[in-house]
């Protein structure tokens, strides 16, 4: 493995993102059933994530860019293990996102969100 | 009632709503990137004087806190404008947050707090829990000196995620021995350098209030999930539930008490002679792809423990 000498240390492991760690999941908010439905089957999309469904254990990394079912699967898991299980990876949707990570000063510079906990 | 703080994409939510449907249990999900949508308003002649839409503080029971996003608005024509006011829409919501208090099932400021790696290691160690040798740090003397410098990991202090035009993921992954040649790039930015744990294989547990959700992931079967079993996205990798022994459990209660949390996805190594190591504890973990792949019931538990907490603050 060639390093990259002059950037941190770190990037020289960071992979570029595939498609399979952002499933683009295809469908729309359900008012009504206050779920994500499915947009080909109109379905819940939990629901075509049955687990007893031999199909979804089986599959390949090639065939999860092609399946929509896989794509719930990968949006329960993959994705949102890497960047959003860390709160605050939506970085104002934490209430002490910013306590932790912004000071009073620049706060008042780039942050609206004017936190009352900040510290 | 039970709060649910979500967003409408979240369809781990959608799991603890079918759950709540089927029980037929009073629940709201507030996807929050819509507040700006509703009828808000918060009082202060008590902590309950608040309402948003149709739901009136007094009648919250529980909270459940899952990823909420920023509340959203696009109706000026000003940018400026438009970020104002999303500005104090989320003002707003934070306020409504603090109202909760007690009545959050895992509080966003137990999460937040909790989310904190290098204190995690501690309290894990102290827990009792093996903890793979390692230090924090951008130096390289460290590096070098404490530790064995010879099959080390490398992970983030924070999140994996290098955003961009060309966005980057950092899992885990193997170093190399480290030289002084590594200085000016190892002082960039600390990271988290550990000794590998050669494994049998990856564990996830679950914790939800006092029950427990072990899972054995099969991640040694290829060579790209052996070091991180979230790398390349694969969903086909085995999951087993595995029953614990009670000193690891054990060390979960206590790690689980002194942060704080009633829930937490806690990530052990289970190595080559079955002994249990510490990685990481995720204060609000993913969860719902287990439920799926083991039908381990995780929604269910945690509905238990939102319908028990509710009740704790009825009395």
């Amino acid at each position: 493995m060639e390093f990259n000498q002059t950037k941190a240390f770190i990037f020289n492991f960071a992979t570029k993102r595939e498609s399979l760690d952002s499933p683009n999941m295809e469908g729309f908010y359900s008012a009504q059933d206050d779920m994500w439905i499915d947009s080909g089957t109109m379905m819940p999309a939990i629901d075509l994530l049955d687990a007893d469904c031999p199909e979804l254990n089986t599959k390949t990394n090639v065939d999860v860019e092609r399946d929509d079912d896989s794509s719930f699967a990968l949006e329960l898991m993959t994705k949102t293990k890497v960047n959003v299980e860390s709160d605050d990876a939506f970085p104002q949707s934490c209430i002490l996102n910013s306590l932790l990570t912004k000071t009073d000063v620049a706060q008042e510079k780039d942050d609206n969100s004017m936190n009352p906990y900040d510290l | 009632m039970i709060l649910l703080v979500t967003n409408k994409r979240d369809i781990t939510t959608d799991y603890i709503v079918k759950e709540l449907r089927n029980r037929q249990l009073n629940y709201f999900r507030l996807n929050t990137e819509s507040l700006a949508n509703y009828d808000c308003s918060i009082g202060y002649d008590s902590v309950d004087d608040w309402r948003i839409g149709s739901v009136d503080g007094s009648q919250v029971q529980a909270a459940y806190f899952r990823r909420p996003l920023p509340p959203e608005y696009t109706r000026s024509k000003e940018t400026s404008e438009n970020d104002y006011i999303k500005s104090e829409w989320l003002a707003f919501l934070k306020s409504v947050y603090a109202r909760l208090d007690d009545k959050w099932f895992n509080s966003p400021i137990a999460i937040a707090l909790a989310e904190d790696k290098p204190k995690q290691l501690l309290i894990a160690r102290k827990a009792g829990f093996k903890v793979p040798a390692g230090v924090i740090t951008n130096l390289v003397d460290d590096i070098i000196h404490k530790t064995t410098n010879s099959q080390l990991i490398i992970k983030p202090v924070r999140q994996g995620l290098v955003e961009g035009e060309e966005e980057r993921v950092i899992f885990t992954s193997r170093i190399p021995e480290i030289t002084m040649d590594y200085k000016s790039a190892v002082s960039q930015v600390p990271s988290i350098f550990q000794q590998e744990v050669p494994k049998r294989y990856d564990v996830r547990v679950t914790v939800v209030g006092s029950r427990f959700f072990a899972v054995a992931i099969l991640s040694q079967v290829a060579d790209q999930t052996e070091v991180d079993w979230r790398k390349g996205g694969r969903i086909d990798l085995h999951h087993e539930a595995i029953d614990l022994p009670q000193n690891i459990i054990d060390s979960c209660i206590e790690l689980m008490s002194k942060l704080n949390l009633r829930f937490g996805a806690i990530d052990l190594v289970c190595d080559l002679n079955g002994d249990y190591w510490f990685l990481e504890i995720n204060p609000n973990g993913q969860w719902a792809w287990i439920e799926n792949q083991t039908k381990l019931p995780i929604a269910s538990a945690i509905v238990d423990e939102l319908v028990s907490h509710g009740k704790k603050n009825e009395l």
